[in-house]
């Protein structure tokens, strides 16, 4: 039995074996693809269960954004009250903190109905390409909405800072 | 006017049940639970007259009468609550509560019906349950299917979002083959908080609670009126402590002297809750419920 801690991950890193995410950006995407990870000894590929959903929601509330979705083998479902989202690789024409506003409003309508106090959790990890630094890099993040919100007026900030 | 509804039909519906619904309330107040489950009772015969009168309703309109029976269904669990919570049986006590919790929250998600009062005290109730931690299992699915039309619902072929409604039925995500079970684990933030430990309803883990019922029962407090909690910190005499001889062996077993060791513990700090009574919650809740604009 694992205890699991409200603890929050907020990194970025510079990925090392990027292949897949090369040979993805080489074939001239847009928006963004969920993608399908190992999961433990499981056979096969998996994506956490709000995968689908959230990219749903993205098609029908942002249609400008193309979506497109890797096929799981498997599902993985958490009971947990946290929300699970999958790994994604970031096309050149979605910067990184546009993609986190599209998960806060999609977190932010799932939350409609939320008693006083209740707050969301979000685990996501995105792969995008810096272009300033000529590397590709993983952002990691876990904590509630209010966290995510204050980790995109940084990237904001940074935006302005460095135009 | 501001309307707790989507509908100009559901919002008269709404303002029928109203008047039946205070009376549910103040019969739960004086705790004739039978008259309150009667009053519910006559809310269901309303709401289905009126899907009878309506024919071949609207979208919008089969929405609302979905929203209005889950605040039927609040209105029944409420009552189970309090039920439970007068009879002792505090195990059970907390699904109710829990059930009357993801009602309000649909209410809250699909209308604008003020739930303000039933909100507030009902998280309050939450703390005085001995349950901090929950179970949550993880589970390897091989699909989801779509509730309503039963297609694969994370595919395109199928138009439904999860927890959204549809001509006043909620889609859902069904759980097709699950491969295998992967995980228990402890959280402080689960889906389902009834996954709990199981006490015995006797146990000194119910002890708020079992505080609170017989405050209700006694009649010094009326369900409506519960809706406050103070905690703080009192001292409060050590039920360990043992005078001894300063220069024996301690009584708590550290194997110091009782002059170097708890000679100072005969009160420790402990933690105090008082449970105060809202004299204008009941007025608070009726208010709300006739209140002809909601929030």
């Amino acid at each position: 039995m694992h205890s699991l801690e409200s603890k929050q991950i907020c990194e970025t890193v510079v990925v090392d074996d990027d292949a897949n995410f090369r040979s993805y950006i080489k074939t001239n995407p847009t928006g963004f693809v969920v993608v399908t990870e190992p999961y433990g000894e499981l056979d096969g590929l998996t994506l956490p269960s709000d995968a689908g959903d959230f990219s749903k929601w993205v098609r029908q509330n942002t249609p400008s954004v193309n979506v497109e979705t890797h096929k799981a083998d498997r599902y993985i479902v958490r009971r947990s009250g946290d929300y699970w989202l999958p790994l994604v690789f970031l096309a050149s024409d979605i910067a990184l903190p546009i993609y986190l506003n599209l998960v806060a409003n999609y977190i932010y309508d799932k939350m409609k109905g939320a008693l006083k106090g209740e707050a969301a959790r979000v685990h996501l990890s995105a792969v995008y390409e810096d272009r300033n630094a000529g590397v590709v890099k993983r952002f990691n993040f876990e904590g509630d909405l209010d966290s995510l919100q204050k980790v995109i007026k940084r990237f904001d900030l940074n935006q302005f800072l460095d135009e | 006017m501001n309307k707790n509804l989507r509908t100009n039909e559901a919002q008269v519906i709404f303002g029928n049940i109203k008047l039946i619904a205070r009376k549910a309330m103040l019969a739960l107040n004086e705790q004739h639970l039978p008259e309150c489950y009667r009053a519910v009772d006559g809310i269901r015969e309303v709401i289905v007259a009126a899907k009878w009168t309506e024919g071949a309703p609207e979208e919008e309109l089969l929405n609302d009468f979905y929203v209005l029976d889950r605040y039927t269904d609040f209105l029944s669990a409420y009552a189970d609550l309090w039920n439970s919570i007068l009879n002792q049986k505090f195990s059970s006590s907390w699904d109710s509560l829990q059930g009357a919790l993801d009602l309000l929250r649909l209410v809250k998600r699909f209308s604008l019906i003020d739930i303000e009062f039933f909100e507030a005290q009902l998280i309050e109730l939450e703390k005085i349950y001995p349950y901090n931690v929950f179970f949550s299992i993880g589970a390897i699915v091989e699909r989801f299917d779509c509730s309503i039309c039963g297609v694969d619902i994370d595919t395109e072929e199928c138009p439904h979002m999860r927890g959204h409604l549809y001509g006043g039925v909620m889609a859902h995500a069904v759980a097709r083959k699950i491969v295998e079970m992967d995980h228990v684990a402890m959280v402080s933030h689960p889906e389902d908080k009834r996954c709990v430990v199981q006490y015995d309803d006797a146990g000194e883990q119910f002890k708020l609670v079992r505080y609170l019922s017989e405050l209700i029962a006694s009649g010094n407090l009326q369900v409506l009126n519960f809706g406050l909690l103070k905690f703080s910190k009192r001292r409060q005499p050590n039920p360990e402590y043992r005078k001894i001889g300063r220069n024996e062996p301690c009584f708590c077993g550290s194997g110091k002297k009782f002059k170097k060791c708890c000679v100072s513990m005969e009160y420790v700090e402990g933690d105090h809750v008082d449970i105060v009574a809202l004299p204008r919650c009941i007025e608070d809740a009726i208010t709300s419920l006739m209140s002809p604009t909601g929030r």
